[in-house]
């Protein structure tokens, strides 16, 4: 007993002085230098117009953006910490065709001076379906109806929304605690909790150049006394809502999108509510190509486990080379470490700040149409893309609302 | 912090409680005698256990409750606005033949009306910057427990004493408002020292001192609806917003330091020169499930002071004490990823470095001047004077709070003795204070210099202690044996201070506290 008793004491000591001697000993924050190089294997390159990198540490609000000579370039004094490493640039092919050049590292720690870092740069896709708005946080007192997201044409052609694809990716709030996916998915996969599909048979839903539409969880009236009228917002006019059947929130004039995907199954379940969280969640629309057929219900090789769990919930596969736009919100931007969105589709995050608080995240106005519709910016950084904080609002820089919005009719 | 079961501490409660009050025989013939004979006890002020049969020790007990309030707008941004107070304070000593036993048991309780932004201390401002803070003004309910043992043993091979001291104090504390807290702390001391006399009137002494402190702060909400805002505090007003329920938070920390002292005594005079280096590291983790290091603390303290005090011809006894104190905290901080690869081992320490100091320095002189009467004083005249300088830097990006305050006490005290066989006496304190800041910045280079962090902790405390201030503090106590020739006697006494600054920002505040008590 006696040598039980003395061995435990030995050992609490000993892992007592080790965590003694290193604090004590611990030497100053010392600033770091690194290089960066961008990795380019594209052919048929013509010229590249110009390559920068972008080093965000969100914890420490440092942000550092520098010109690249030759695809390599040496930044000095940077703050130890996790950063965000974006390597973002315009080139033209042969061709004659003009690409955008990204090349992104999420959460990379920078604590090793003199480090070189390769980041692999592609082409982007720069989406010309967007989302324009996002109200994701509430209303007092915990009311959450009134939900929404607009969706814009960013492009100066109609895109047919006709089945295009909405969903939530997993985890449905920001946490540290992420999920281990499968190996062989390397990183061509985004996870979704639910998928919708927009309705239509092809052409029933155009969206011209400068038009947006509205995807409500709920599209009613929600400043009426019987829902909430400390609402901000008056969601009757969306064009489409997720309607779960829930006879005390029952269906509304606006078009209802398809349920694909929940758990595995085509069916809605029981939850009463399309409800994504309040802390902000992450978004994508995709588009399945042409000769494609996305069906995650069916296809099991569409589904898998979070492998770090117990739980035996099904999440959706999406193919990243599928989406469109994708925006990531979250907390704060403390929240970044948590991100769940790979860095090629959105490379930061966005957020309001708190929940309940009747504010939004909108996109930034680039430049304008002849029309006045806005043209948007579109970096595939939300932190950088998007405006914090902004009351809620449908169309709020002027875009236009397609011909077949049904307040039309 | 559950070192102790519930009955086990209890256990030990009860037997400190009992062994601080069972003493056989009292030689205190008043309260001032009592409050004299402590102060001129140079080695039992001190730290080193071994040096109590130096001082020629009293026997006696001392018992009292107390009742305390305190209110003004006078205060750090992480104080209360008003404060109440209970309390009941032991303390006996017991020589049992060579032995030298002294207890004590102090049980304190305290409603805290309106403290501001704290959600992760006890003590706000006990050396931690790595706390949590939220926009809520609470009330705290805390409670307190200090107890300790000292035992000393003279003379072992005639020239050597030995001793030790064990002190242990438990800690309690509940915001009442979201973000809530529940917190508790303990401390356990050991302090082993030694003597040796080099000749009856010269004395060095050492003694060892380790200590184990823990504080567990749980945050959460009750109303879970209603998300709040937080700040996870890396210091200077630099912090990291968050939004929720807080964090739970241990701190574990440990000490180890040593002392030396010497003493010299010719006739009626007493010297005695100490000086201690304690140097305590402490870390904080958030979580228990899986720990993530938020940020750790290098505590080091010098600890300086002479005493001396000699009586001259006719009944004038002169006290001088010099004071040095000299501490420094490094803030550590560290930099965490969590691993979510297969193994999913936790958050793993990337990178730490120490990014935050905090220096203090006090030095203070003070002269008695003590008219004696016997065994206790007929008046006594005191004055201090201190220099008080902080110096708090952030690193990187540069931050810095200064400070530079003087501080001038005078104190009178006048022990009146009335006629009557128990004795009765009443002893009349008043003290004047002035505090005079000579120079102090705050300089704010970090992020978010709108954060309330900024804005109101740390500007509101850089405002707090940077202004000059005067108070007064006037105490009665009024004191009589039971009964005639009775060893037992009782104590009412009672305060009144009052601190007035010039600063706008503030105004006054008042303390104010009845205590009644024996000693026998």
């Amino acid at each position: 007993m006696k040598n039980y008793i003395f061995s435990l004491l030995a050992l609490f000591l000993l892992q007592g002085c080790g965590d003694y001697k290193d604090i004590v000993e611990m030497p100053e924050f010392k600033p770091i230098s690194i290089s960066v190089k961008g990795n380019i294997t594209l052919e048929d390159i013509q010229e590249i117009e110009y390559l920068k990198v972008k080093l965000d540490n969100y914890n420490e609000n440092i942000h550092r953006e520098q010109e690249m000579d030759n695809l390599e370039t040496a930044l000095t004094d940077l703050l130890p910490g996790l950063y965000n490493i974006t390597i973002d640039g315009k080139m033209t092919t042969k061709g004659g065709e003009t690409f955008m050049l990204n090349g992104t590292l999420v959460n990379y720690p920078l604590v090793k001076n003199n480090e070189a870092i390769t980041l692999e740069v592609k082409e982007s896709h720069l989406g010309d379906l967007i989302f324009s708005e996002i109200y994701y946080a509430g209303s007092p007192k915990h009311y959450f109806r009134d939900q929404f997201y607009e969706i814009y044409n960013n492009a100066n052609t109609t895109i047919y929304l006709d089945g295009l694809y909405f969903a939530n990716l997993t985890p449905g709030t920001a946490t540290n605690k992420l999920p281990q996916w499968p190996q062989e998915d390397e990183d061509n996969y985004c996870y979704a909790e639910r998928v919708w599909r927009f309705p239509g048979s092809g052409t029933d839903y155009p969206l011209k150049a400068g038009e947006s539409c509205v995807v409500s969880q709920f599209a009613a009236n929600h400043q009426l006394s019987q829902y909430n009228p400390d609402a901000p917002i008056d969601c009757s006019t969306a064009e489409f809502e997720f309607n779960m059947n829930n006879p005390k929130f029952p269906d509304q004039p606006a078009k209802d999108m398809e349920h694909v995907f929940y758990n595995g199954l085509g069916v809605l379940g029981r939850i009463p509510q399309y409800l994504t969280s309040v802390f902000g969640g992450a978004y994508v629309i995709f588009k399945v190509p042409d000769g494609e057929l996305y069906d995650p219900v069916n296809n099991t090789a569409l589904q898998t486990k979070d492998l770090a769990s117990s739980k035996t919930t099904l999440y959706a596969k999406i193919p990243i080379n599928y989406v469109l736009d994708a925006v990531e919100c979250g907390h704060n931007e403390t929240k970044i470490s948590a991100k769940r969105v790979p860095g090629l589709l959105d490379s930061g995050m966005t957020w309001v700040g708190n929940t309940y608080n009747k504010l939004a995240v909108a996109r930034k106005v680039k430049s304008s149409r002849a029309d006045g519709t806005p043209i948007y910016q579109d970096t595939n950084n939300s932190t950088d893309d998007f405006e914090r904080g902004v009351t809620p609002l449908f169309r709020r820089n002027g875009e236009k609302m397609p011909s077949w919005n049904h307040s039309l009719n | 912090m559950k070192l102790f079961s519930k009955n086990k501490k209890h256990l030990f409660l009860s037997v400190a409680c009992s062994f601080s009050c069972l003493c056989l025989s009292a030689q205190v013939d008043s309260y001032a005698a009592l409050e004299l004979q402590q102060e001129l006890s140079f080695w039992k002020q001190g730290a080193n256990p071994a040096g109590a049969w130096l001082d020629n020790p009293l026997t006696f007990s001392d018992i009292a409750f107390n009742m305390d309030y305190e209110n003004g707008n006078f205060h750090r941004p992480m104080e209360g606005k008003s404060i109440r107070t209970i309390g009941l304070k032991t303390e006996g000593v017991v020589l049992l033949k060579k032995h030298y036993l002294k207890g004590f048991f102090n049980y304190t309780n305290r409603n805290v009306n309106e403290e501001g932004y704290n959600t992760s201390f006890i003590d706000p401002y006990r050396g931690m910057p790595y706390g949590v803070v939220d926009l809520n003004h609470s009330d705290w309910k805390n409670q307190y427990y200090d107890m300790g043992v000292r035992w000393a043993y003279p003379g072992l091979l005639h020239k050597w004493n030995v001793g030790i001291d064990l002190n242990y104090h438990a800690h309690s504390a509940a915001k009442q408002r979201d973000v809530r807290a529940d917190i508790r702390y303990m401390m356990l001391e050991v302090r082993p020292g030694i003597t040796w006399s080099i000749k009856e009137n010269h004395h060095i002494g050492a003694y060892l001192n380790y200590y184990s402190t823990k504080e567990e702060a749980n945050n959460m909400n009750v109303n879970n609806y209603v998300s709040q805002e937080y700040y996870e505090l890396n210091g200077l007003g630099n912090a990291v917003q968050g939004i929720g329920t807080g964090r739970t938070t241990n701190y574990t920390g440990d000490n180890f330091g040593a002392g030396i002292d010497y003493s010299w005594t010719k006739g009626s005079s007493e010297l005695l020169i100490s000086s201690a280096y304690n140097l305590k590291a402490e870390k904080a983790e958030a979580s228990f499930s899986l720990p993530r290091k938020v940020g750790s603390v290098r505590h080091a303290i010098w600890d300086n002071h002479l005493k001396f005090y000699t009586r001259s011809s006719g009944n004038f006894g002169h006290l001088i004490k010099l004071d040095y104190i000299y501490s420094e905290i490094k803030g550590v901080e560290y930099i965490t990823q969590r691993d979510n690869t297969q193994e999913q081992s936790g958050w793993q320490t990337i990178y730490a470095g120490v990014r935050s100091k905090y220096k203090k320095q006090n030095m203070g002189i003070n002269y008695s001047l003590i008219a004696h009467r016997k065994e206790e004083y007929k008046w006594l005249a005191k004055m201090a004077i201190s220099y008080l300088t902080l110096a708090d830097v952030y690193l990187i990006p540069a931050s810095e709070k200064k400070i530079d305050n003087w501080v001038a006490k005078a104190t009178f005290k006048r022990n009146i003795m009335f006629s009557g066989a128990s004795t009765p006496r009443l002893l009349l304190s008043a003290e004047a204070i002035v505090n005079k800041n000579s120079a102090g910045s705050y300089i704010y280079s970090g992020e978010h210099p709108t954060y309330i962090t900024v804005t109101e902790i740390e500007q509101g405390d850089y405002n707090y202690l940077e202004s000059d201030y005067w108070g007064v503090n006037l105490v009665a106590n009024y004191s009589q044996s039971i009964q005639a020739e009775s060893n037992l006697r009782w104590y009412i006494s009672g305060y009144f201070n009052y601190l007035k600054t010039d600063n706008l920002d503030f105004n006054n505040r008042k303390k104010m506290g009845v205590t009644v008590g024996c000693i026998f």
